[in-house]
């Protein structure tokens, strides 16, 4: 409300909502009333200036998490998993605790984010640690150490998680994503490069995501096995064949099969899949596909801009999708992704997000890590909050960036995660609703 | 039919993080019944007041209202500048709330003054010092308004 001056020079303002949240876009003199050019910890919910919840223990104690989730088994039942080590967790609630379903992965994940997926009442998921370089501002990708890339999968039937398969000619991939020792020439040879490959190859991947039944990895590395040589593939997408999550060989189904991007200047940070389009993120562009309805060639792929730079996903983890709803960070802002249009959504604290990331602690020796981002509904059941929350390491603390879909404002948290003395990372995946 | 290797009912619909700080250890979720975070402090601040462009006001009350939570201690603070382009501030430290936490919205009157230009509301609680939700903030004051 404008200041009310009367004539006898007394005068009032009133604050009241809805707040339009931190604004350092403009001169804290010519802001909005209902902006603030500072805050901290306060949540902007339902019109009122609320000290935000208290973080309290919710799960019983576990490793080094590298990721959280749930799904649903063909029975019906829901199975709230999490990534550690080299081992895949179960949550039972009895005691509670976290029960051991054995080796996740054919090695130590390490501080590697795990990417996962659910698809026919089974979860999928990948790890890789693959250096980004960060363009800017900050950050880059993925965590510490060589991985060996792999794919896995667990139905929440069997005993152990599964991330071995064997193939049509008896070779055994260590990945379910795998190519088998009698195809591995000819897959090679159609390769960036027409490397000559002695085969079984293990696929692993930064990002996994699912489109016309097919399992898609982006970002692809390669292990021939055979040889122990690892190839890198930033620019390049592999899809399973249609309805068989198993099978990636495409000279044993057309319908698998994979894409270099070759015309492109930058890298694959990311993927998303809403309605009947994907959208795989590079650091400079975003890369839309369709399905084609062609089992040869069963996806068409347009680059949204041919410029060499342009609105792309810079930081490999802030992207994150909720139903019909994506965002991610590019250089110049933060954009909200619908199926019609990516919108800015920085707005007036834009500035202040980018200073932060820019700032976040960077490196060794402390190495606090990598931003995450989620857009999540609710804080729990019967507690809706519609955000998207980016959070970023510092040395003493993380702070949480918290977007309102419903108000459009962005609110500044900090949660108490830093640690002076640490050289790890005090986070290693998205927070997630399980 | 093959039978689940354990599993739960429905999903937990639980916000959850994971902080592996040798500080604060532990797989959090944010408490909606309790807003007031022993670890962390809070602020805000509302935009900076000019009032009249050059002329000095001042500050005589603040009025806030708020949704009783449970008891909390706040700290109000009024910060401007002055004819000698120095920052001036003036602060209160005022409880609010009640130990029943009514849950309804109330009103408190702050008495603090402060004379300035670039007058600024803002308000902050200490790690700990209680929930609190501010539903509207009001200032009230006296500005010269000779013509000039």
């Amino acid at each position: 409300m404008a200041i009310q001056i009367n004539s006898n020079g007394t005068f009032s303002i009133e604050y009241v909502g809805p707040y339009s949240g931190v604004n350092t876009q403009s001169p804290e003199t010519n802001i909005p009333d209902t902006a603030t050019p500072s805050m901290n910890n306060f949540m902007l919910r339902n019109q009122e200036l609320r000290s935000r919840p208290n973080l309290v223990a919710a799960l019983p104690p576990f490793g080094v998490g590298l990721g959280f989730t749930n799904f649903v088994d063909i029975n019906g039942t829901y199975h709230v998993v999490a990534w550690s080590g080299r081992q895949l967790f179960q949550y039972n609630p009895v005691g509670p605790s976290w029960d051991s379903l054995g080796n996740a992965a054919p090695a130590d994940l390490k501080q590697n984010t795990v990417q996962y997926r659910a698809f026919a009442n089974t979860i999928y998921y990948t790890s890789l640690s693959q250096v980004i370089t960060p363009p800017q501002p900050g950050g880059g990708g993925g965590g510490g150490g060589p991985t060996m890339p792999f794919v896995g999968l667990w139905n929440g039937l069997t005993a152990n998680p599964q991330y071995q398969q064997t193939q049509y000619d008896a070779s055994v991939t260590n990945s379910i994503a795998g190519i088998a020792t009698a195809s591995s020439p000819t897959v090679g040879g159609s390769l960036p490069g027409g490397p000559t490959l002695t085969g079984p190859l293990a696929l692993g991947a930064q990002f996994l995501g699912e489109l016309n039944n097919q399992l898609i990895l982006a970002n692809v590395n390669l292990l021939d096995q055979g040889t122990s040589t690892l190839y890198n593939f930033p620019n390049l997408i592999w899809w399973s064949a249609n309805g068989l999550p198993l099978q990636w060989d495409p000279t044993q189904n057309t319908s698998a099969g994979f894409n270099p991007f070759l015309d492109v200047s930058d890298l694959i940070t990311g993927l998303m899949t809403m309605g009947v389009a994907g959208y795989i993120f590079r650091s400079y562009g975003i890369t839309q596909f369709a399905p084609s309805g062609s089992a040869i060639t069963p996806f068409t792929f347009d680059h949204m801009w041919a410029s060499e730079h342009g609105i792309g996903n810079v930081l490999p983890w802030s992207i994150a999708q909720y139903g019909p709803q994506g965002a991610f960070v590019a250089q110049d802002n933060i954009y909200a992704l619908s199926i019609t249009n990516a919108q800015p959504i920085g707005g007036t604290a834009r500035d202040a997000i980018m200073s932060d990331l820019a700032n976040m602690l960077p490196g060794a020796p402390l190495d606090p890590g990598i931003p995450y981002g989620v857009i999540l509904p609710i804080f729990k059941a019967g507690y809706v909050y519609l955000t998207y929350q980016l959070l970023i390491p510092f040395q003493d603390f993380v702070k949480m960036w918290v977007y309102s879909f419903e108000d459009k404002n962005w609110a500044s948290w900090e949660l108490p995660f830093g640690d002076p003395t640490r050289v790890l990372p005090t986070i290693n995946c998205p927070p997630n609703v399980v | 039919m093959p039978v689940s290797n354990g599993g739960i009912p429905r999903p937990l619909n639980l916000w959850v993080v994971q902080s592996t700080s040798t500080v604060n250890p532990g797989i959090f979720t944010f408490d909606v019944t309790n807003f007031n975070d022993p670890f962390s402090s809070s602020f805000y601040a509302w935009k900076v007041e000019d009032i009249i462009a050059g002329r000095s006001a001042t500050i005589r009350r603040v009025i806030l209202s708020y949704r009783d939570l449970g008891v909390a201690t706040i700290t109000v603070l009024l910060s401007g500048t002055n004819d000698a382009q120095a920052v001036v501030t003036d602060s209160q430290e005022v409880m609010i709330g009640t130990v029943a936490a009514s849950q309804v919205i109330v009103t408190q009157l702050v008495g603090i003054t402060l004379t300035g230009s670039n007058l600024q509301l803002s308000i902050s609680r200490a790690a700990g010092d209680g929930p609190v939700s501010i539903t509207k903030a009001r200032m009230e004051g006296t500005v010269e308004t000779t013509v000039y």
